[in-house]
């Protein structure tokens, strides 16, 4: 059977996914991209398309050609002020439009096609077999002409559109929401120059546009530009502006931006010689969150429009689905759920949610059968790697949603500056048998001793099956969080084969997790003891003191071979337990004793 | 074989049952790696049994554990311990080994 592919072309970046049993995944290139910057330079003896064609963007500013869709189903006469500061050069008349570049005329769709047929040959290539059929996505708000527009770049590339989807239904469809029916969804896609913001009206598992506004030039690159005029302000009148510190500081303030969503203060530190800028200082996510508000209130005055056009009163949305990179800073994120005032789904990569719900669009029309988990239960147990590869679950599969747990752990190790919580999914008991979700790390702790460090991990799952997780070391209130749907790429097959295997191995899981746990144990034992060696040889016989030493050589060699046999292990930590309990009594007595002797009643 | 509950864990049960409106609910039994001896019990409600669950009836009420808990609590009996000390729901499981002196983790 042929393969149908999804593509989101983009504005800025395009890309193409497909459904791998059931599963959408977005395919990479040679170098593990993901992204295809929609960009085409017709160089001399080459036309190259995306990272290529950006990186030559310098040599051939004017053969390089991006932002193409803003001209889809445009004619010359038709572009305003608003396209005209694209610096390539265009002509054409009223019906018309044609843009120069390689010594050529070119219409919109040519230039896309190359950008189709790139991502045909990546499909192809990831895939091992020929790709020829496509759903691709447009923006909601797109006429016929536009339509068409991206109908012939499809086919310019070889490609036979199979269906034109809607941005705001493919990433609806990639949350699964056609699985629940019915419902009102509310689609905000901030990207990186275009805000979109759609309501659809789900009707027995069929979506409809009920309205869409939105603003053409809005997006992550002008809160880019709201820091690089943070800097220019920071840096003083003498610092020199022209292109190269301009692209400099351009650079500079989207990396800002994407640390300012992780950190609450990031210090910048741009240092130009040439351009007298130097600037060494911190801007903490407060001030970013000013800065960028006039950009927030411009999105939600357009979502006060959508759904005024809807004719939904706010009540009726159901769900809010965030796309679009620039949907990762928390600001938005809180903006979106006060307006809408339900918490948006954040757990697919925004930057690929809507080349996915293509995938999915693809695999429906391909006759593929699919299934999206969105149960009322936790499908699968979700926790955490604990010592010796162990995985300590934390919400237990078959859990009502929304829940939330909280568990304590501490480290094993002395001076520990940061903990890694690997977070996992499944019903084994070994970390290799269970699907690994993602790992978050609680970074500048303090150096402690092992055993002292309290770290809290806490899981929470909203309605919308979205996994919050979040570790605190409580000493020192370091703290880590991070967002997963762990549903994705989960059908209910999967599960049951996941549930099946786990009953399988049950016994054989059981001893290996007994195993784990005396290890741990015998190794806590004998660090324990070697801590208090000297002091013990004179609180035990000598006898007392050999017999401990052969035990704890013994167990220590067990490690070594890394006994097997659950009951040798086992007969090896009960000896240990035995023999050091009584030096355990003494400590405590000698050391009671030390702080007592010589006080009087009174003074204790 | 099967899991069961003792008079005096049933009546606890259908107290709390009352308090928090779920009289219609399953008791779910299951158990999860990690605690002082190897494995901890655990407990809760549930709406309805799922795939891979067995279902049994004691003392009135309905149980509900998956068949991967079962194979290491087959022959369970839920007890409660209602003296001033100690309080607390107690799992006597003819499987376990050892267990620890919370009463809530066991060994094999």
């Amino acid at each position: 059977m042929s393969v149908i592919v999804g593509i989101d072309l983009g504005t800025t970046n395009s890309l193409v996914s497909v459904c791998k049993d059931g599963v959408p995944v977005v395919l990479t290139d040679a170098d593990g991209n993901c992204m295809l910057p929609s960009v085409v330079t017709f160089a001399e003896d080459a036309v190259l398309v995306g990272h290529e064609a950006r990186r030559q963007f310098l040599k051939y500013p004017e053969q390089t050609i991006y932002s193409v869709k803003r001209l889809f189903g445009k004619s010359y006469s038709d572009l305003k002020d608003s396209v005209s500061h694209l610096p390539f050069q265009m002509t054409g008349d009223n019906s018309s439009l044609k843009i120069k570049a390689g010594g050529r005329e070119l219409q919109a769709f040519e230039i896309s096609s190359h950008v189709l047929a790139k991502l045909k040959a990546i499909a192809e290539s990831s895939l091992g077999q020929p790709v020829e059929k496509a759903v691709i996505t447009v923006p909601a708000w797109f006429d016929d002409a536009q339509r068409n527009e991206t109908r012939h770049a499809a086919r310019l590339a070889n490609l036979e559109v199979v269906r034109i989807l809607n941005e705001p239904t493919a990433a609806a469809l990639a949350y699964g929401l056609d699985t629940k029916k019915n419902g009102k969804i509310a689609v905000y896609d901030l990207g990186g120059g275009t805000f979109d913001v759609s309501i659809l009206d789900l009707c027995d598992g069929v979506f409809q546009v009920l309205s869409t506004s939105g603003d053409t030039f809005l997006g992550g690159d002008d809160m880019d530009q709201v820091l690089v005029d943070w800097i220019i302000q920071k840096a003083g009148p003498d610092v020199i502006l022209d292109a190269e510190s301009r692209i400099a500081m351009k650079f500079a303030a989207e990396q800002l931006k994407i640390r300012l969503t992780e950190k609450e203060e990031v210090e910048v530190k741009l240092h130009f010689p040439a351009k007298n800028l130097n600037l060494d200082t911190v801007i903490m996510r407060s001030e970013f969150e000013d800065l960028i508000k006039p950009l927030i209130k411009r999105t939600i005055k357009s979502c006060q429009t959508a759904l005024k056009d809807s004719g939904l009163e706010l009540s009726e949305i159901t769900s809010v689905v965030l796309v679009g990179g620039a949907t990762r800073v928390p600001a938005i994120r809180k903006a979106v759920k006060e307006y809408f005032e339900k918490t948006p789904f954040t757990g697919i990569n925004p930057d690929e949610v809507v080349a996915l719900g293509a995938s999915v669009q693809a695999l429906v029309l391909s006759g593929g059968r699919r299934d999206v988990l969105l149960l009322d239960v936790i499908p699968l147990s979700l926790g955490i790697e604990t010592l010796g590869g162990a995985v300590t679950k934390i919400l237990l599969r078959n859990t009502t949603i929304p829940v939330s747990a909280t568990e304590e752990f501490t480290t094993s190790v002395d001076n520990q500056t940061a903990i890694t919580v690997h977070v996992l999914q499944g019903e084994r008991e070994l970390v290799e048998d269970c699907r690994s979700l993602i790992r978050l790390k609680v970074k500048n702790l303090p150096p402690m001793p092992a055993g002292l460090p309290r770290l809290q991990v806490s899981f929470t799952v909203d309605e919308n099956g979205v996994l919050s997780v979040k570790a605190m070391e409580t000493r020192s209130s370091q703290s880590a969080s991070v967002e997963v749907f762990p549903s994705i790429g989960l059908s209910l097959d999967a599960v049951d084969k996941i549930v099946e295997e786990s009953i399988d191995h049950a016994m054989d899981d059981f001893d290996v997790r007994m195993l784990v746990e005396l290890r741990n144990k015998a190794e806590r034992i004998i660090v324990a003891t070697d801590r208090v060696w000297v002091k013990a040889q004179s609180l035990m016989s000598n006898k007392d003191i050999h017999e401990l030493e052969t035990a704890l050589n013994e167990t220590k060699m067990a490690l070594k071979r890394g006994e097997k046999d659950k009951e040798k292990m086992q007969n090896l930590v009960d000896r240990l337990g035995d023999l050091t309990r009584p030096l355990a009594d003494k400590i405590f007595t000698s050391a009671t004793e030390d702080v007592l002797v010589g006080k009087s009643v009174a003074e204790i | 074989m099967a899991v069961s509950i003792s008079e005096r864990g049933a009546s606890e049960l259908r107290r709390i049952m009352k308090e928090q409106n779920s009289e219609d609910l399953f008791l779910r039994m299951s158990l999860k790696g990690g605690g002082c001896s190897g494995f901890n019990y655990f407990l809760d409600f549930a709406r309805e049994p799922g795939n891979f669950d067995l279902t049994f009836e004691s003392n009135g009420l309905k149980i509900v554990i998956d068949k991967k808990s079962h194979l290491f609590m087959n022959g369970t009996v839920l007890d409660f311990n209602d003296g001033l000390i100690d309080r607390g729901f107690r799992f006597n499981n003819p499987m376990a080994k050892t267990s620890c002196g919370c009463g809530t983790s066991f060994g094999m």
